[in-house]
């Protein structure tokens, strides 16, 4: 790799790299923390709400039924598993990094939601022909890595553009001069 | 082309045809000769969400979305070992004989969970599914029959089950029902 | 349309070679280093010699033949279940990821190498297993039993597969969780190949009509693996054109390719007759740089472009995303809601062959008029430019397809033990629970291939704008309509995977 090109790279990613620390600076929490309730009724091969959005720092209650068969709420990140029984105010919580432990009999789920970014609980309990996709999805807001990507993406259009001025002419019209003599071999 | 070469290798793709079925055969008859270690009735009761059903029919990929399999009435000798089979074609349900204080046992897609008792006094009693498994839970019974010395089917003339209302056994399309959640 | 049948476009620009180990280069259009390949058959001890092996093909299709027809006893006689079923979990979950993520990215059309859907049609056409026919009747040079009609020119072009994957995915749902549904699809395929074999010539159902060849047919473009000729002079003075017509050493092109002429991946199934057939070792395997082959024939491989892409956000949409009612429409076999299943669907095919469409269209109509100079033909702006959309395709599906292996790739582990969910367990693992590994680190390999997705589609973008017009300005005020246009597709998929 010529050095001119080693040098082109490294601006380039230079710029995509502020872009995406700017995008990821961007999104914010929506209020300070607090404690939220939020019944989730897992059903035939959903969840009610499907997104459950909250803020970093927010104590989460979840009150987990079913509307029709055995559910499981599978929430990543957070170690969280719960057999939802249909008819019982109860759902067995156990944490899948200690399979060891027994399983306890709560009323309600609870975590803090410190880990920000979108996270998908699952039906961990095999309910019919869709439960492999039957899921829902926590977003935990300031969500920096989708204003991460989105700013990533920005900044490789930027950075394309850029770097497509500052090459100038030169490279333009050797490609036409290659084009008119094989307009298909572009590789 | 060498002939030789040809129908080695010929012969070994036919061989494969015959073999992959016979061995899916075999280790199939071994694992249920598992549960036959003592003499011993051996059912095997498949349970069946869509219509409510728990069956001593086969129910594989190839049926369970044409037809509703046919409500089991297990018949049994009073006195006889019971090894039951459990078998789930979709969620997880679980069995019990509330009467014979056998179960519950969780029966799970994928797994085959065994129950094993002594027939009892001849008699006919009620199997249910005690985990809600759908629409058709409620309905889902099923009667094992224990027949005394010199008695036979006829004795007992079906009057245990109660009429299906909500999910009707019709003998075909066994997941139309599932549709009212 | 795709002038695949013996192409007569010219070769790529002529190989020069730069010395050691086999690595040559090529001059590339736009400036910049040239393109490097790498001859594999001379770099990789016994590749040759593998290669030119008569039973090659045989001893890789044959074991994936015994798989094959176990998943298809499986999925009749086994659980209904689908993540009970082998061949649901190995087909739609171990299957896919590999084929998406591996096998069309590193290594081009090397399923169609171990595919074994033409098994027992080319056994039949041929008369043979591993050995070679000479003589009439047949093609070519080789003997040949069947009709070994043409296929008709009018579907000489992918649309049937266009159609047919379109239209199986549409039922997706069903398919990829209903073991005999995928028995049904799986096996009626094998069928309708063995069939079509003794029918036409070769493997026109390969071709002309397997859905999954039609995407791996696009997405090959990108593949680092290309089978090419080496040096265009040896094929010009041979007389043999073994690789054409076959000969003692092997058949002519299954693939109705003329190897020594070959630019492109697209139909190229890698069955590697060709490296058997030339007389003067001319053919080869190279490595090279990932999306080397740009060039879109016809609107039915741009049309192919849309429907991936489209699917790859409507699975992501039905499969992953949270939301009930497409789910209970997508599953309508379960749910009977029949009337939103139509909707579903009307609006599945409106966005693949429609919306879509219509948009690109508008953006490479808007970038003309921007570019300004001398009018450009708007087809030829619109096949060229329609490229963008295979590597920022593949990379979507890639992403999609890492949490289809990342959740539910315990199953593999569990089913490897008690294929049909029928209570077996032959390697004492059936018990293994349902664990996702590490699933909430997914969104940190996804946004990546994104990135990776949306640079390749840029840079191709923007270097097929330089070729079309010319200065640096036109071609950056040509090509922005499209570029916002992939950047914003790219930050779609990047809502509904992170946001």
């Amino acid at each position: 790799m010529s050095r001119s090109e080693l040098l082109r790279w490294g601006a380039g990613v230079l710029v995509v790299l502020a872009s995406t620390v700017i995008g990821a600076w961007m999104p914010r929490a929506s209020g300070p923390p607090q404690v939220r309730r939020i019944e989730v009724k897992a059903r035939q091969y959903a969840y009610d709400p499907p997104t459950i959005e909250v803020n970093q720092g927010d104590t989460v209650r979840l009150k987990l039924t079913s509307q029709d068969v055995v559910h499981g709420f599978y929430l990543e990140a957070y170690d969280l598993q719960a057999t939802i029984m249909p008819q019982s105010p109860y759902v067995e919580v156990s944490r899948p990094s200690r399979p060891e432990e027994k399983p306890e009999k709560l009323e309600e789920v609870e975590f803090v939601a410190d880990r920000t970014g979108k996270f998908r609980y699952r039906c961990s309990h095999t309910c019919g022909t869709m439960h492999p996709f039957m899921s829902g999805e926590l977003v935990v807001k300031p969500n920096r890595l989708l204003g991460g990507g989105v700013g990533a993406f920005a900044g490789m259009l930027i950075a394309g553009c850029l770097l497509a001025c500052v090459l100038g002419n030169g490279s333009g019209e050797a490609a036409v001069a290659n084009s008119g003599r094989s307009p298909h071999a572009i590789p | 082309m060498n002939w030789k070469i040809e129908i080695a290798s010929a012969l070994l793709v036919l061989l494969s045809l015959v073999a992959a079925p016979a061995w899916v055969l075999h280790v199939e008859s071994e694992a249920a000769a598992a549960h036959e270690a003592s003499p011993a009735r051996v059912i095997t009761l498949t349970a069946v969400a869509a219509g409510g059903i728990w069956t001593e029919e086969e129910v594989a990929g190839h049926n369970y979305w044409r037809r509703q399999p046919e409500p089991a009435r297990t018949v049994v000798l009073s006195g006889e070992n019971v090894v039951i089979r459990l078998k789930s074609a979709d969620v997880s349900h679980s069995f019990s004989i509330p009467e014979l204080e056998v179960g519950p046992v969780a029966v799970e897609p994928g797994k085959v969970s065994v129950v094993r008792f002594v027939a009892p006094a001849p008699g006919e009693y009620l199997i249910q599914c005690s985990t809600r498994c759908g629409p058709c839970h409620e309905e889902m019974l099923g009667t094992l029959v224990v027949l005394g010395s010199g008695e036979t089917l006829a004795d007992y003339p079906p009057g245990l089950l109660p009429p299906r209302t909500k999910c009707p056994n019709h003998g075909s399309a066994a997941h139309s029902e599932g549709g009212d959640r | 349309m795709t002038g695949k049948t013996q192409n007569a476009d010219p070769p790529n620009e002529g190989t020069v070679a730069v010395g050691d180990k086999g690595r040559t280069a090529q001059p590339r259009v736009g400036g910049g280093s040239p393109a490097w390949r790498l001859d594999l058959l001379a770099v990789i001890p016994g590749l040759r010699w593998l290669v030119k092996r008569r039973w090659l093909q045989f001893a890789v299709v044959f074991p994936n033949l015994v798989f094959f027809y176990l998943f298809l006893i499986a999925g009749v006689f086994g659980s209904p279940v689908g993540n009970r079923n082998i061949i649901i979990i190995f087909v739609w979950i171990l299957w896919w990821f590999l084929l998406i993520t591996l096998m069309v990215p590193f290594a081009s059309r090397v399923w169609c190498t171990v595919c074994p859907f033409p098994f027992f049609g080319e056994w039949l056409q041929r008369g043979a297993l591993i050995g070679t026919r000479v003589g009439k009747p047949g093609v070519g040079r080789n003997r040949m039993f069947g009709l070994n009609l043409r296929w008709p020119k009018a579907l000489s072009n992918i649309w049937l597969q266009n159609f047919g994957f379109l239209g199986l995915c549409t039922f997706s749902v069903a398919l990829v969780t209903r073991p005999i549904v995928s028995v049904f699809v799986l096996g009626g395929l094998f069928v309708v190949a063995t069939i079509l074999h003794l029918v036409f010539r070769q493997r026109a159902f390969c071709n002309y009509v397997c859905p999954v060849s039609g995407f791996l047919s696009l997405y090959s473009m990108t593949s680092m693996l290309e089978v090419r000729s080496k040096e265009a002079e040896v094929c010009s003075k041979c007389a043999d054109k073994g690789c054409l017509a076959g000969n003692e050493s092997g058949w002519g092109c299954p693939w109705f390719m003329y190897p020594s002429r070959m630019d492109r991946n697209n139909y190229c199934g890698l069955c590697t007759e060709c490296l058997k057939t030339c007389p003067y070792d001319n053919m080869t395997l190279r490595l090279r740089p990932f999306c080397s082959d740009t060039r879109i024939k016809g609107y039915d491989e741009s049309w192919k472009a849309f429907i991936m892409l489209t699917l790859a956000l409507a699975y992501s949409m039905t499969l992953l995303g949270p939301w009930a009612t497409i789910k209970d429409w997508a599953n309508a076999s379960e749910t009977g809601q029949w009337g939103g299943f139509a909707l579903y669907a009307a609006s599945l095919w409106m966005s693949a062959l429609c919306i879509l469409p219509g948009v690109f269209f508008g953006s490479v109509w808007l970038g003309r008029l921007l570019g300004g100079g001398a009018p450009k033909p708007l087809k030829d702006l619109f096949l060229g430019w329609s490229y963008t959309l295979v590597p920022l395709g593949l990379l979507a599906w890639i992403a999609f397809s890492f949490p289809l292996i990342f959740v539910n790739g315990s199953y593999i582990i569990s089913v490897l033990s008690d294929p049909m969910g029928r209570g077996w367990d032959l390697l004492g693992t059936a018990d293994f629970k349902w664990t996702p590994y590490h699933p909430e680190l997914l969104a940190w390999i996804q946004v990546p291939l994104l990135g990776i997705g949306l640079f390749f589609a840029l840079r191709t973008g923007y270097r097929f704008a330089q070729s079309r017009f010319g200065s640096t300005r036109s071609s950056i005020l040509g090509f922005s309509p499209l570029a916002v246009l992939l950047t914003a597709i790219a930050c779609g998929f990047l809502r509904l995977f992170v946001g």
